[in-house]
């Protein structure tokens, strides 16, 4: 079931001022993707969220389900269709399991808020457990469960009425690093394997690259940028976005060339080859983002040297032993670079080193640069 | 949640409790501008005018003035000394402290007034007779303005101990530490960190104990008539009951006076508590604050708590059951002994009187707390989930109301009642306690609706459960606990409920109180001694049957998270 955003606004009055939560958004979620809302905390995408579950009223605006205007401004009339008749699934951050009730009862819930016969209740909350991995947890009472399955609970719960939509807000967020892991790579198989429209709220962008479809990028209550977690990672079109999904570099850049689809852009660190965002005109000034991944050490010990373009020299600063890698800051001029290489890899602080910047990974986008 | 779901009960309610706090104060007002009870005649301004010319009434006014804020600050120094003792320091006997607030609730004030009388009365007061017989001193006269604030201020005491504990036990003992690490000893580190921090929570502790005063009537009444020490509420109480025509008119001008004073009190607490709630920070897990070591002053620290502790609970109990079962106040001791006898008892217990005055305050107690909390409930679900003018209304309305004075505004309901078919039924006591105990089954319910994450209702939404499937089935069974601890403190309170009962009670509907009150005043010691330990064990056995309650109830489902 498609879910369709269009121009919603939304602002929260506060004592200390009012907060322009959602500017003009307008989305399309495609039927049966998992589509990701990121953003740091305060980007609106959980007032997003919850403007699409009903649990808020945005300003104005219109948000469809499939067919259904679920909340409309249009014409000076407004349509609100409250949450309970929204048919829609959501696991919230708290998995708010109701404490006073068995996780039988907990998922029966909605079943018996919709009138499903008794006999029939019984056969999906099973089925719901079984689907999470829970069977056999009917009696349990909701207190008596870890975190984890709590967060399973409340899964088994949102889709045990088969709802059109489901809503995930940050549903990881609760567990503890490593079960967070392994419960990633769990629920995008149940993701998958369900093929309900979810959409799914983060700002741990490991959680967003590895669950979606598509990621939503979020920011002041705007979209920054969307597309597939490739898309967003290795071509994004704003700093924002380089800087918030990954490590990178950045420095200010002038474009000098134009050469099938490259640019050449003068930088601070000398003139960098790299893949510009959007189309560029020779003169126009912009930012050049490099990905810390695509930073490599040449010269003694690295890739051998083919030719001078996007090669620097510069003095190691600090070396960071991190276990996975090992993290550099060579100084380059009046600029820092970062980079990381593999741990076996031995640099002292105070050498000389050669890097390359590999242009497939330089992007020059045309906002300007500024901190 | 969208607006249109609760706003009917929100209407609903802002116009019931607003019918409930606001009717009383308007009639006390117009009463006070009308020549008498029953008949509001033309408006004039006479009473106003006799009321505040008697020259009687300055020194009412500045006994009122040393009687409230006196009690206030000698209670609240107290509260502040055994917060301190019981959260900071290694004292020994803290469970004492603990339970003090609670065991004192139940006994009821006139009780607690009348067990001082019957020990430090000057004429044959238990230890007043034992100073003079047996130690060779002078006696201690209760009945003077000093003795009445060293009773009010054992009164207020929990009060204050509760709002002062509060903030103590929510202060972060890091920012002590800092202040030791920091090179500052004990004393700087009391003067310029603890108290500048607690001292919001102090100040709303007096202010609350002042307005606690300001109401307070039993022991004014017990200790102050016969001494002829009056304060407000006391001066109103005789302009209502004696002479030919009770004078309500005068009663409620100075009524209106007291009202607004306590009105304006009520606010500068709000003030004062918010202050106190900006510094509040949540310590973390496994978070144990390292306690003074008060070295060889442990011990007798430890005596003095327990001293607090006996003068509040154990004296007054033991004094009132030792005199229900003595043939006249007599000191203990062998004598004593062989007069035991059981007379005071068979004659209250047999005192049809009694049976109809037992019938209306257990049906008092247990009607009038069961639709204050529904009330409470709903009205504090309100006030905590929406964010809107009405549930403002309504926290306005409950608030302002928790500063009202229980004798001041049941001659408002005298006035609101007068010319309906209420007037001289239980019905009207009823609404009279609902109405002014209102704020107290309102605050456990409040702080419940906090503890309950929304989510929790987020959650029933979204799987199809309307506005009151989910407040049955999700909101409700959550709030028991609470529910269940407001129901008892009301109905703990309506037992011992003198202040409106003394106003509103006539022939027919004389609840327990008014019979003590009626005995007090008769000089029938043995009598109000039994009906006080009668009243004691009936807020006992409610109370422990709602804890035991609420506890099975919170255990079912016990949050682990």
């Amino acid at each position: 079931m498609e879910i369709r955003i269009e121009n919603v606004s939304k602002t929260f009055h506060t004592a200390s001022g009012t907060v322009a939560a959602l500017k003009n958004v307008s989305l399309v979620v495609p039927s049966g993707s998992v589509t990701t809302l990121l953003g740091p905390s305060g980007c609106g995408k959980t007032t997003l969220l919850r403007c699409i579950a009903g649990l808020e009223t945005p300003d104005s605006g219109t948000i469809a389900i499939g067919d259904t205007v679920v909340f409309s401004t249009a014409g000076g009339k407004t349509t609100f269709v409250t949450p309970d008749k929204r048919g829609i699934g959501m696991v919230f951050q708290t998995y708010a399991i109701w404490p006073h009730m068995t996780v039988f009862e907990n998922v029966a819930y909605p079943l018996e808020a919709q009138g499903v016969p008794r006999a029939e209740i019984a056969a999906r909350v099973a089925e719901a457990l079984a689907f999470v991995q829970l069977a056999g947890f009917e009696k349990r009472p909701a207190t008596a469960l870890s975190g984890g399955q709590q967060q399973r609970v409340s899964l088994a719960r949102a889709i045990v009425s088969r709802p059109r939509v489901i809503l995930f807000d940050e549903p990881l967020s609760n567990l503890d690093a490593k079960l967070r892991e392994e419960t990633r790579a769990h629920l995008r198989q149940l993701l998958k394997h369900l093929g309900i429209t979810s959409v799914y709220v983060t700002h741990d962008r490991y959680e967003a690259l590895a669950l979606s479809d598509e990621i939503v990028v979020m920011k002041d209550g705007e979209i920054v940028e969307r597309g597939t977690p490739e898309d967003v990672y290795f071509r994004a079109c704003r700093r924002f976005t380089v800087d918030f999904i990954g490590k990178a570099n950045f420095f200010p850049g002038t474009v000098r060339e134009v050469r099938n689809g490259a640019v050449v852009a003068d930088t601070p660190i000398g003139p960098l080859q790299c893949q510009p965002a959007e189309a560029v005109t020779v003169g126009q000034r912009g930012t050049v983002a490099v990905r810390i991944e695509f930073v490599e050490l040449s010269g003694p010990g690295g890739a051998e040297a083919a030719s001078p373009l996007n090669r620097v020299h510069g003095r190691v600063e600090t070396a960071l032993f991190l276990g996975e890698y090992r993290e550099l800051h060579v100084r380059v001029g009046d600029v820092t670079i970062l980079l990381r290489v593999h741990p076996a890899q031995s640099v002292r602080e105070g050498e000389q080193v050669e890097l390359y910047l590999r242009p497939e990974g330089c992007r020059f986008l045309t906002e300007a640069s500024g901190e | 949640m969208h607006r249109s779901r609760t706003w009917f009960l929100t209407t609903s309610l802002v116009v019931v409790v607003g019918a409930l706090t606001l009717a009383p104060a308007l009639m006390l007002i117009v009463g006070s501008f009308s020549e008498g009870l029953g008949a509001f005649g033309t408006f004039t301004l006479e009473k106003y005018r006799r009321v505040y010319t008697d020259p009687r009434l300055y020194d009412v006014v500045w006994n009122t003035v040393i009687f409230t804020v006196g009690s206030a600050l000698i209670a609240t120094a107290m509260a502040f000394g055994l917060a301190y003792l019981n959260f900071r320091t290694d004292v020994p006997f803290r469970g004492v402290l603990h339970l003090m607030p609670i065991v004192s609730m139940m006994i009821p004030h006139l009780a607690f007034a009348t067990a001082w009388a019957l020990l430090l009365n000057p004429n044959n007061g238990i230890i007043n007779v034992f100073l003079r017989d047996t130690l060779g001193l002078g006696a201690i006269n209760i009945y003077t303005l000093g003795g009445m604030v060293f009773v009010e201020s054992l009164l207020d005491l929990p009060v204050a101990y509760l709002v002062i504990a509060a903030a103590m036990s929510s202060f972060d003992t890091a920012l002590e530490e800092a202040s030791w690490i920091s090179g500052g000893s004990t004393r700087r580190t009391m003067r310029k960190i603890v108290l500048p921090m607690l001292l919001p929570a102090i100040l709303a502790a007096v202010t609350l104990a002042i307005i606690r005063s300001l109401s307070a009537f039993a022991v004014p009444s017990v200790l102050g008539m016969p001494g002829r020490v009056e304060v407000l509420t006391t001066y109103v109480y005789r302009l209502v009951t004696t002479g030919f025509v009770p004078d309500y008119g005068r009663a409620a001008a100075v009524g209106v006076s007291v009202l607004a004073t306590a009105v304006v009190l009520v606010f500068i607490y709000r003030y004062y508590t918010r202050a106190s709630e900006r510094f509040v920070t949540i310590a973390g897990r496994g978070y144990r604050p390292r306690r003074v070591s008060l070295g060889p002053w442990r011990w007798p620290l430890g005596a003095l708590t327990l001293l607090v502790g006996f003068l509040l609970i154990v004296l007054p109990v033991l004094a009132l059951g030792y005199v229900s079962l003595m043939p006249y106040v007599i000191a203990p001791g062998r004598e004593a002994l062989s007069m035991v006898t059981l007379n005071h008892w068979k004659t209250v217990l047999g005192d049809p009187l009694l049976a109809r005055a037992l019938r209306n305050s257990v049906f008092l107690a247990v009607s009038g707390a069961t639709l204050g909390i529904l009330l409470s409930t709903l009205a504090s679900y309100i006030i905590v989930r929406e964010r809107n003018t009405g549930s403002a209304i309504l926290e306005t309305l409950v608030f302002t109301s928790f500063a009202f004075p229980g004798l001041i505004i049941g001659i408002g309901f005298m006035w609101a009642f007068v010319r309906t078919s209420l007037y001289a039924t239980i019905w009207a006591l009823l609404v009279g306690y609902i109405a002014t105990y209102l704020p107290l089954g309102i605050r456990p319910l409040t702080s419940t609706f906090i503890q309950i994450g929304k989510d929790l209702e987020d959650a029933s939404y979204i799987s199809g459960a309307g506005f009151w499937r989910t407040f049955r089935r999700v909101v409700a069974p959550l709030a028991l606990p609470g529910m269940v601890s407001g129901w008892t403190l009301m109905a703990v309170m309506f037992v011992r409920e003198l202040d409106l009962s003394v106003i509103l009670a006539r022939p027919g509907t004389e609840v327990l109180s008014v019979l003590m009150y009626r005995a007090v005043h008769d000089a029938l010691w043995g009598r109000v001694a039994a009906l006080g330990m009668i009243m004691i064990t009936i807020s006992t056995t409610l109370t422990l049957i709602s804890n035991w309650l609420a506890k099975r109830l919170s255990a079912r489902w016990a949050a682990t998270a």
